[in-house]
């Protein structure tokens, strides 16, 4: 089935139509996801909750962009959003622990993730990088993340980002730059 | 010197790790969770449907007999009222009619006739 027949289907609320789009775009959202929340539970949540609200809001997709874009960007929007509270959660336990004198940083020391997609070789750096990658501002962390964990050119994330190429370029530039400081800062201090 | 192109080196590598990063899969039964996660959510809104609708019928019952009571405590007392100075009104009329006793005013114009 074609995009545009694919569409008007899911419109009707066809459920095979559903099935298919779901079956097609899975892997993709699902890599998104965890590239970006570096958790499995987490990115099988949100992209689950991305495939309901792509039912619910089909009507409203007015295919401005393809229907891949779309859903990379309902992606990017439901993990931020988890992204947030996480961290807003986390603020909450911390100050909570400073009232009962616990502890912070047992809070902070939370296990990391490896991506499931890394050589066995490269696990170990991989897992620095994603920490790094992990304190990014969130619109290089988009980028970066896209770029490189979903492998789209950076003329299809400024669609997903609703941005321009060269805005991307340049957030590319300063994550790369941004991932260089806090990486040599790192090793700085494991060589210490 | 030797330690900076080291430690450059290691953020080199480390920026390279994830290059050519296979992509993560789902598992062939996510669509039956997916369907599944849809089925409760659809429940859960139509239960939600239920008890607004239950909530609202309430509400509706207890403005009526709210309204009611006070319809009932304002005009209800003054019909009363109306109908109580109705009756005495009558009675007045009834007892002037067959009580025909002349007033002092009465008996003084009949005694200068």
């Amino acid at each position: 089935m074609q995009d545009s027949e694919l569409i008007t289907q899911l419109k009707l609320g066809n459920e095979k139509a559903f099935r298919q789009l779901v079956e097609q775009q899975k892997d993709r959202v699902y890599n998104t996801c965890l590239g970006l929340l570096h958790n499995p539970q987490d990115a099988e949540d949100v992209a689950q909750e991305v495939f309901i609200q792509v039912w619910n809001s089909i009507g409203d997709f007015e295919g401005k962009a393809a229907l891949s874009t779309w859903i990379y960007r309902i992606a990017v929007t439901k993990s931020l959003e988890l992204i947030r509270y996480r961290k807003s959660q986390k603020r909450q336990s911390f100050f909570q622990s400073l009232k009962q004198d616990n502890d912070p940083d047992e809070i902070s020391g939370d296990d990391f993730f490896v991506h499931p997609g890394i050589a066995l070789e490269q696990k170990e750096r991989a897992e620095v990088l994603f920490r790094a990658i992990d304190q990014l501002p969130e619109n290089q962390k988009i980028a970066f993340t896209l770029h490189k964990v979903e492998d789209l050119s950076y003329k299809e994330i400024a669609e997903v980002m609703e941005t321009s190429v060269s805005a991307v370029e340049s957030l590319m530039h300063r994550a790369k730059k941004n991932l260089q400081d806090l990486l040599y800062e790192f090793y700085q201090e494991q060589s210490d | 010197m030797k330690r900076k192109d080291n430690i450059m080196d290691e953020v080199e590598k480390t920026l390279q790790s994830i290059d050519g990063i296979k992509r993560a899969k789902t598992d062939d039964l996510f669509y039956t969770r997916l369907q599944s996660r849809m089925r409760i959510g659809e429940s859960e809104e139509s239960s939600w449907a239920w008890y607004s609708l239950a909530a609202a019928i309430i509400i509706l019952l207890l403005v009526n007999v709210f309204t009611i009571r006070e319809y009932q405590e304002n005009y209800g007392n003054s019909n009363t009222e109306t109908v109580r100075q109705e009756n005495l009104d009558a009675l007045a009329e009834e007892y002037q009619n067959q009580v025909d006793v002349p007033t002092i005013y009465e008996l003084n114009t009949n005694t200068q006739q």
